[in-house]
């Protein structure tokens, strides 16, 4: 039985066995890698729905801790999530499938587009009509999986507060980074609160 | 040898590339078009093209091509593993070290903390892909806010609302919460309905 370890420490169980979790893995990644456009945080909504809500593998607090990650580690977003994703639910092993599961789809078509359309007419406006609808398709998606994932952390006013300054810093373009070194402090100060209100209720 | 070059090059793109794929572009222009001549310009244009319009992350598709063109298929593998493998040597160290560290008092506050700026990061990725679909370019904030104050109109001609992507987002937001479809069917109901309308346009 594998145990995979949630952000606060506490154990919780995955269910069956390594090879198929890493076959669930690649093929997830795989339709990822092929349906989404417009690449970074177009693949949330389908992690989201796929790993934390039909199977349970995930939890919100991890989905968060992964987009915090692919943000500051340098390199491809989609790649950085793959193995977040891969590793957390089969060790090393699953972050290789779905890797593998996000760079085939896209090492494939543009093999296939550089061998038999050399010069494909990028103008298309089928083409670009049909991203777009899947783009408006995204926004759509993307609003409901904010909004289950905001549950996660707001547990008051003050953090509703705490995010609506980071999202308008992100609004007027601040580096994020920046902001990712801000809240360090900020989650260290709510910590301390919460924890000094569980000493006195358990003093009570 | 020319595939360890393009392995080499594309593992240096990728320690500097932060968030999001387009940063690359001009990485690229630097240095396969200015520095080794390797491509032309107008196979530049046509590579950032391919590399948008095809699905994926546009900086993997971009290695892909530049490496078919130089040395086949065998280059593609060599620029896109390139790219690749930084990356998995410091996600999963980074997540090796979340692990060795996550009991302690600091690593639960950053982890309070930086789930904050996640979901603030969520909110923020919906307004971009907002104005990538529903509008035509990023919302006008600045003009807007003139426009409100001086009564003028300030807000430029180029920014529009599309009616058919805000009927798609819409309709995608209602099938999500009332009939919990899965996303990957709605991406192809979406491409489906893109299809049809460009008929009409």
């Amino acid at each position: 039985m594998l145990y995979s370890y949630n952000s606060l420490g506490q154990q919780k169980r995955v269910g069956g066995s390594i090879s198929k979790r890493c076959w669930v893995l690649f093929t997830t990644f795989f339709k990822i890698a092929l349906f989404v456009v417009g690449g970074g945080l177009a693949m949330l909504p389908v992690i989201e729905d796929v790993f934390v809500r039909k199977r349970k593998w995930l939890t919100k607090d991890e989905t968060l801790d992964m987009i915090v990650l692919t943000q500051t580690i340098p390199g491809l977003v989609a790649v950085n999530s793959a193995l977040y994703v891969g590793k957390k639910i089969a060790g090393i092993r699953g972050a290789l499938c779905a890797l593998l599961g996000v760079m085939l789809p896209s090492i494939v078509l543009i093999l296939l587009i550089a061998f038999f359309f050399p010069d494909l007419d990028t103008e298309n406006k089928v083409l670009l009509t049909i991203f777009s609808a899947v783009r408006a398709c995204v926004t759509g998606v993307l609003v409901v999986t904010a909004w289950r994932l905001a549950w996660a952390v707001i547990h008051n006013e003050e953090d509703f507060f705490i995010i609506s300054v980071f999202t308008i810093l992100l609004i007027c373009g601040v580096n994020p980074l920046y902001i990712i070194a801000a809240s360090i402090p900020v989650g260290c100060m709510r910590l301390k609160e919460d924890e000094k209100a569980l000493k006195r209720e358990c003093d009570e | 040898m020319i595939n360890l070059w393009l392995f080499y090059q594309f593992a240096r793109f990728s320690i500097v590339l932060f968030g999001g794929g387009y940063m690359i572009v001009p990485m690229l222009n630097h240095i396969f078009v200015d520095i080794h001549p390797l491509l032309s310009v107008e196979q530049f244009g046509n590579l950032l093209s391919i590399a948008q319009m095809t699905p994926g992350p546009i900086s993997l598709n971009a290695a892909t091509y530049v490496g078919f063109l130089e040395n086949g298929v065998l280059g593609a593998l060599f620029a896109s593993f390139g790219l690749v493998a930084p990356t998995i040597i410091l996600s999963l160290t980074a997540i090796a070290l979340i692990q060795r560290w996550q009991g302690t008092f600091w690593m639960k506050g950053l982890l309070l903390g930086t789930r904050m700026v996640g979901l603030a990061m969520v909110v923020y990725a919906c307004l971009i892909f907002a104005c990538m679909s529903v509008y035509s370019e990023m919302i006008p904030w600045k003009a807007i806010g003139q426009s409100l104050i001086t009564f003028k109109n300030y807000i430029p001609i180029s920014f529009q609302f599309n009616e058919f992507e805000a009927i798609v987002a819409v309709s995608a937001f209602a099938l999500v919460t009332r009939y919990d479809l899965p996303i990957t069917a709605l991406l192809i109901l979406s491409a489906i309905a893109g299809f049809s309308y460009s008929f009409f346009v």
